[in-house]
C-alpha cells in the first residue's frame, strides 16, 4: 500500500511541474469566466428591460391582407411606487382611492406597505385617469410610458390573433406563435380577409342560435396554397377582456381541437383508390347487409342502394364500399396515403395551438379499416381542409399559412400527394355528391359546388352515442378550376329540441351553411399583398 | 542608515503586492457594497448606508486581524493555527445545536446583536493545519498523516454541508484535493478521491432539495431563474465602462445584490473593464505571491500558499461563474468584495496568514532594495 500511495522517482519531484500546472488549469477556468463575460457584456439582450418588465421596443402589429388592424399596441402610461419611498403612506391610500375607487383606502394602503421594492400601482391609465393623478400631485409616484395591447376587431379573429399578457407577451394565437417577431418590433400580414372572416363568422353564428352546438368550426383555404382566408371557432372570446371569457371559448377548436370527421375521410380512401387505377365507374362494391372485418361490424345505416360503382360508394357515402376499397389497398398503402397528407402528426403550422392527431398507437385490421370512413383517426379541422385542398387543386400539398408577408418568409415546400387525373376525377366525383347524393342540400345554380357530407358519432366514456354527433361539409368552388376550399364542423347540434341521427346530418345542417357562405365568398375579390385585388386563379390544370 | 527596528523588519519582508492588492479590493469592495446596498437599506427600514457602516466597521477589525497575524513568527503559525481551528470547530459543532436559522440554513452564532459565520474562519486555518499533515506525511513517508489530513476535511465537510452549506463543504474539498495532487499523491489515489467527490455531490443532490431545484433550474432552465435573470441584465446594462458608481439600475431589483451577486453589481456600475480588473487583481496577487516564494521554501508554506491561493481564486471562480449563469447559483461570497462580516473577517486571516507565511527576511529583503 505504502509503496503505491506516493508518486514515485522523478515523478514525485515534480513539485514545481504539478504547482505550474495547477495554475495554468485555474487561469483557465478564469479565461473562460472572462469569455462568458464578453459574450453577457455584448450579446446578452436582456428582452425586457429595467427593473419592471415593460419592453423597450414598441411591439408590432397584426394586420389581415387588406391592411385591417387585428392588434395594435398603444402608447398609455403606468403608475408604480417603491413602497419605502412613500413617507405619509395613509395619506397616499386615501387619494388614491379617491382617484381609483376600485379599490378602497384600506386595501391601498395595503399595497402601500408591501415590502416589495416595486409594486405596480395602476397599469394603462386612460387620459382622464392620467390627468386626475396629475392634478392630484401625489409625490413618491412614479408615472412611465408603457404600452398597451389593443385589439380592433374584439372577437371576430380572437382564436387566430389570439392574445398577450399585460406586459405584451404573446400568450396565444399568432401573438404567441410568432412573440420574438412581434417583440423585435416587426409587423405581421395575415392570410386572413376580414370580409369572409366577418360573412364567416355571421352565418356561423346563426346556425349556433339555430342548432345550439357545443362548437362550430369554419376553415376557408385557397385551394392553390393552402392560405387561410377566415377561420372561426365559436364560442370565441373578446381578446380585449381575456379573463371574463370562459376557458372553452379560448379554446381553437380549428386548430387545435381533434374530431373524428366520419365520411369526409371517405375523399381520401377513394382518392387513394383512384391512384391505383381503379376505374371509377366500372369497378363494383357489393354493399349489401352488413360487413364483417374481425370483431367490426360495417353498416351502411340509410342505404339500401346493393352493388355500388366507385363514384357511388362517395356519392351515397358508403360505409361498407370504403372498407372494402381500404381492405383491397392493404394496411400499409393504406396508412401510408393518409401520412402524405400529415394526418398522423400535428401541423407545421406558425400557430402554437396545434391539434395533435389521435389514433391507435397499434394498428389492429379492425382500426384501420375503420379509418376508412372516418372513425378511429382524430384530426383537426385545418389537418382535413388542407388534405382536401391537395385533393381538388391537381394534387398538391401545402400546409396551411397564416402569415402573408414577412420579412423571413417561411418557405413552405409542395408536394404531389396524388396525380393531376385523380384530383381531376376528384373533382367530378365531389360533384356528384352534391348534384345527385348526400350533400344535395348545397346544390346551388350560382356557384358550383363539389363536396362531401361527414356525419360521425362522438365517442363518450367508452361507446359511440347516436345522439351525439358530429357533423360537417367540405367544399370546393367553383368545382370546375377551385379556387376555395371551405369546411364547415358542427360539434353535437340539436335540432328542433332533440337531437336524433334522422334530420341532423352533414347534409341536412353543415351543407345548407356551405350553401349560403359560398354563394356570399363568391361575390368577393380578396385582396393582394399590398390591399390591391389579388389575380384569382384560372385554376387550368 | 535607518535603524532596523522591528517593524521596520516587518516591514521590509511583507509581500507588497499582495497587501497592496487586498488593500484595494476591500477598499473597492466597500463602494461596491455601498453602492449595492442603499436600496435594499432603505426597503428594510434601515439608514441607507447602514450596510455600508457595519462593513466599514468589520473592515477595521478584519485589517487589525490581518496585520496581527502577519506578525506572528513563521513557527508559531502551525501551532496557533491548530490551536484557533480546535476553537473555531467547537463554534462549528455548537452552530448545529443552537445557530440561528436565516433562510433555511444554520450557519450563524448569535453573539450580542451580531451574527458570526464560523465556516468562513475555518477555511484558512484548516489549510495549514492540512498543509502541515501533508507535508510531514510527505517527509516521513507516513500514509497514515494523510489519512490523517483526509479525516480532517471530512470531517469539516459534513459540519459544513450539514448546515446546510453544501457550497463551503464543495470548497472545503476541492482546496484538499488540490494540495494532495501538487504534494504528489499517487494519481489511483487522486482518482478514488474525486470519484468520492462526485458521489459527495450525487449524494447532495438526492438529500438537499434546495440543491436538486437549483441544479435542476440550471439543467433544464426551470425553477427560479429570477435572481439569473436579473443578474446578466445587470451585466448587459453596464456595457464596456458601466453606468457609473451608484448609477445601476438593475441592481436595485437583484437579490442578495450586495453579498452573493455583488460581481453583477460591479458589473452594471463599472463595466466589462471593472470586472476584468477586479478578475485580473485577483489572479495576480495570488500568481505574483506564489511566484515570489523563495526557491528553498519548506513544502509547508508551499502547501499553505498553495491553499489559501486555491481557497481565495475558487471562491472568487464559484461566485463569478454564479452571476453569470454559468453554473447553478451557489451563495458564495466573492472574496475582500462582498458584503459580510464573517467573510470579511475570514479573508483578514486569510490576508495575515498569507503574508506571515511569504514573509522575507526583513534584514536580506531590505539590503536587496536600494535606499
Amino acid at each position: 500500500m505504502l509503496n503505491q500511495f506516493w508518486l514515485d522517482g522523478r515523478q514525485r519531484d515534480g513539485l514545481r511541474r504539478r504547482l505550474v500546472l495547477f495554475f495554468l488549469l485555474t487561469a483557465t477556468a478564469f479565461a473562460v469566466v472572462v469569455g462568458r463575460l464578453v459574450f453577457v457584456f455584448w450579446l446578452y439582450e436582456a428582452p425586457h428591460n429595467k427593473a419592471t418588465g415593460v419592453p423597450d421596443i414598441s411591439r408590432g402589429s397584426i394586420y389581415d391582407r387588406g391592411g385591417y388592424a387585428l392588434a395594435v399596441s398603444l402608447p398609455a402610461v403606468s403608475v408604480y411606487v417603491h413602497p419605502y419611498q412613500v413617507k405619509d403612506k395613509l395619506h397616499v391610500a386615501q387619494t388614491l382611492a379617491a382617484l381609483f375607487p376600485s379599490k378602497s383606502a384600506a386595501r391601498w394602503l395595503k399595497k402601500l406597505q408591501s415590502p416589495r421594492a416595486f409594486v405596480w400601482i395602476k397599469r394603462h391609465l386612460t387620459p382622464r385617469q392620467h390627468e386626475r393623478l396629475l392634478q392630484a400631485n401625489i409625490a413618491d409616484l412614479h408615472i412611465m410610458d408603457d404600452e398597451q395591447r389593443v385589439y380592433p376587431q374584439d372577437s371576430l379573429v380572437s382564436h387566430v390573433v389570439g392574445f398577450t399578457d399585460i406586459d405584451q407577451r404573446g400568450l396565444a394565437g399568432i401573438e404567441r406563435g410568432l412573440d420574438e417577431y412581434l417583440a423585435q418590433g416587426e409587423d405581421v400580414v395575415l392570410t386572413l380577409d376580414m370580409r369572409f372572416q366577418g360573412i364567416m363568422r355571421a352565418v356561423l353564428q346563426d346556425a349556433v342560435e339555430r342548432y345550439r352546438p357545443q362548437g362550430v368550426t369554419g376553415v376557408l383555404l385557397s385551394a392553390e396554397d393552402s392560405d387561410v382566408m377566415a377561420m372561426v371557432s365559436l364560442p370565441d372570446f373578446d381578446a380585449n377582456h381575456v379573463g371574463a371569457s370562459p376557458p372553452q371559448a379560448r379554446f381553437h377548436q380549428a386548430a387545435h381541437g381533434v374530431y373524428e370527421l366520419g365520411s369526409l375521410l371517405k375523399l381520401f380512401t377513394v382518392a387513394h383508390a383512384l391512384e391505383q387505377g381503379v376505374d371509377p365507374y366500372e369497378r363494383r362494391y357489393d354493399t349489401k347487409g352488413t360487413f364483417f372485418v374481425d370483431d367490426l361490424e360495417v353498416k351502411d345505416d340509410h342505404l339500401d342502394e346493393g352493388v355500388l360503382s366507385l363514384a357511388q360508394v362517395l356519392t351515397y357515402s358508403s360505409n361498407i364500399g370504403s372498407a372494402q376499397m381500404a381492405l383491397l389497398s392493404g394496411m400499409d398503402a393504406h396508412l401510408g396515403f393518409l401520412r402524405r397528407f400529415h394526418f398522423m402528426e400535428s401541423l407545421p403550422i406558425v400557430l402554437r395551438e396545434r391539434g395533435f392527431p389521435l389514433y391507435p398507437s397499434v394498428w389492429q385490421r379492425s382500426d384501420w379499416v375503420s379509418t376508412s370512413y372516418g372513425y378511429g383517426l382524430a384530426l383537426s379541422p385545418l389537418h382535413l381542409a388542407a388534405g382536401v385542398a391537395a385533393l381538388v387543386n391537381g394534387g398538391l400539398y401545402r400546409s396551411p399559412r397564416f402569415v402573408h408577408s414577412m420579412r423571413e418568409q417561411v418557405v413552405r415546400p409542395r408536394y404531389s400527394v396524388v396525380s393531376s387525373h385523380t384530383s381531376l376525377l376528384m373533382r367530378r366525383l365531389m360533384r356528384d355528391a352534391v348534384l345527385y347524393g348526400t350533400g344535395k342540400a348545397a346544390r346551388d345554380h350560382s356557384v358550383s359546388i363539389g363536396g362531401k357530407t361527414g356525419t360521425a358519432k362522438q365517442w363518450h366514456k367508452g361507446t359511440y352515442h347516436s345522439d351525439r354527433l358530429v357533423v360537417s361539409f367540405v367544399a370546393a368552388f367553383p368545382i370546375e378550376a377551385p379556387v376555395y376550399v371551405l369546411l364547415v364542423v358542427l360539434d353535437r347540434p340539436s335540432f328542433g329540441g332533440e337531437t336524433a341521427f334522422n334530420g341532423v346530418t352533414g347534409g341536412d345542417i353543415a351543407a345548407p351553411l356551405v350553401k349560403t357562405l359560398a354563394q356570399r365568398f363568391m361575390a368577393l375579390v380578396p385582396y393582394g399583398r399590398d390591399g390591391s385585388v389579388e389575380e384569382v386563379s384560372d385554376g387550368t390544370f | 542608515m535607518v535603524p532596523m527596528t522591528r517593524i521596520r523588519l516587518w516591514w521590509c519582508g511583507l509581500d507588497h503586492t499582495f497587501l497592496a492588492l487586498a488593500t484595494g479590493l476591500s477598499l473597492f469592495g466597500l463602494v461596491s457594497v455601498t453602492a449595492a446596498s442603499f436600496s435594499l437599506a432603505d426597503r428594510l427600514g434601515f439608514e441607507s448606508f447602514y450596510f455600508a457602516y457595519r462593513q466599514g466597521t468589520v473592515w477595521l477589525m478584519a485589517a487589525c486581524v490581518a496585520l496581527m497575524v502577519s506578525m506572528t513568527p513563521r513557527a508559531w503559525l502551525r501551532a496557533g493555527a491548530a490551536g484557533a481551528l480546535a476553537v473555531v470547530f467547537v463554534l462549528l459543532l455548537w452552530v448545529l445545536v443552537d445557530g440561528v436559522l436565516i433562510n433555511g440554513a444554520r450557519r450563524w452564532l448569535a453573539i450580542g446583536q451580531f451574527v458570526f459565520q464560523p465556516s468562513e474562519i475555518v477555511k484558512p486555518l484548516a489549510v495549514i493545519v492540512s498543509a502541515w499533515l501533508l507535508h510531514r506525511a510527505r517527509q516521513e513517508q507516513r500514509a497514515s498523516l494523510f489519512v490523517w489530513s483526509g479525516v480532517l476535511f471530512f470531517v469539516l465537510w459534513v459540519v459544513v454541508t450539514w448546515q446546510p452549506d453544501v457550497g463551503q463543504g464543495a470548497l472545503l474539498l476541492m482546496v484538499w484535493a488540490v494540495q494532495c495532487y501538487v504534494v504528489g499523491i499517487h494519481r489511483r489515489i487522486l482518482m478514488m478521491m474525486v470519484a468520492s467527490f462526485v458521489g459527495a455531490a450525487f449524494f447532495a443532490y438526492v438529500f438537499f432539495p434546495h440543491v436538486a431545484v437549483r441544479v435542476d433550474g440550471f439543467l433544464f432552465a426551470g425553477g427560479d431563474a429570477y435572481q439569473i435573470e436579473r443578474s446578466l441584465a445587470a451585466f448587459a446594462q453596464g456595457g464596456l465602462f458601466g453606468q457609473g458608481v451608484g448609477q445601476g439600475v438593475v441592481k436595485t431589483s437583484l437579490p442578495d445584490a450586495h453579498s452573493d451577486f455583488i460581481f453583477a453589481v460591479i458589473g452594471e456600475e463599472w463595466g466589462l473593464l471593472g470586472c476584468m480588473a477586479v478578475m485580473l487583481a485577483l489572479v495576480a496577487m495570488v500568481a505574483l505571491g506564489a511566484w515570489r516564494l523563495p526557491r528553498d521554501a519548506s513544502l509547508w508554506v508551499i502547501l499553505s500558499v498553495l491553499g489559501l491561493g486555491s481557497l481565495l481564486l475558487f471562491q472568487s471562480f464559484i461566485h463569478m461563474a454564479s452571476t453569470l449563469g454559468m453554473i447553478p447559483t451557489k451563495g458564495m461570497t466573492l472574496p475582500f468584495i462582498s458584503y459580510g462580516g464573517s467573510s470579511l473577517l475570514g479573508i483578514g486571516v486569510l490576508t495575515g496568514l498569507w503574508l506571515a507565511l511569504t514573509r522575507r527576511d526583513g534584514r536580506v529583503a531590505y539590503r536587496g532594495h536600494p535606499s
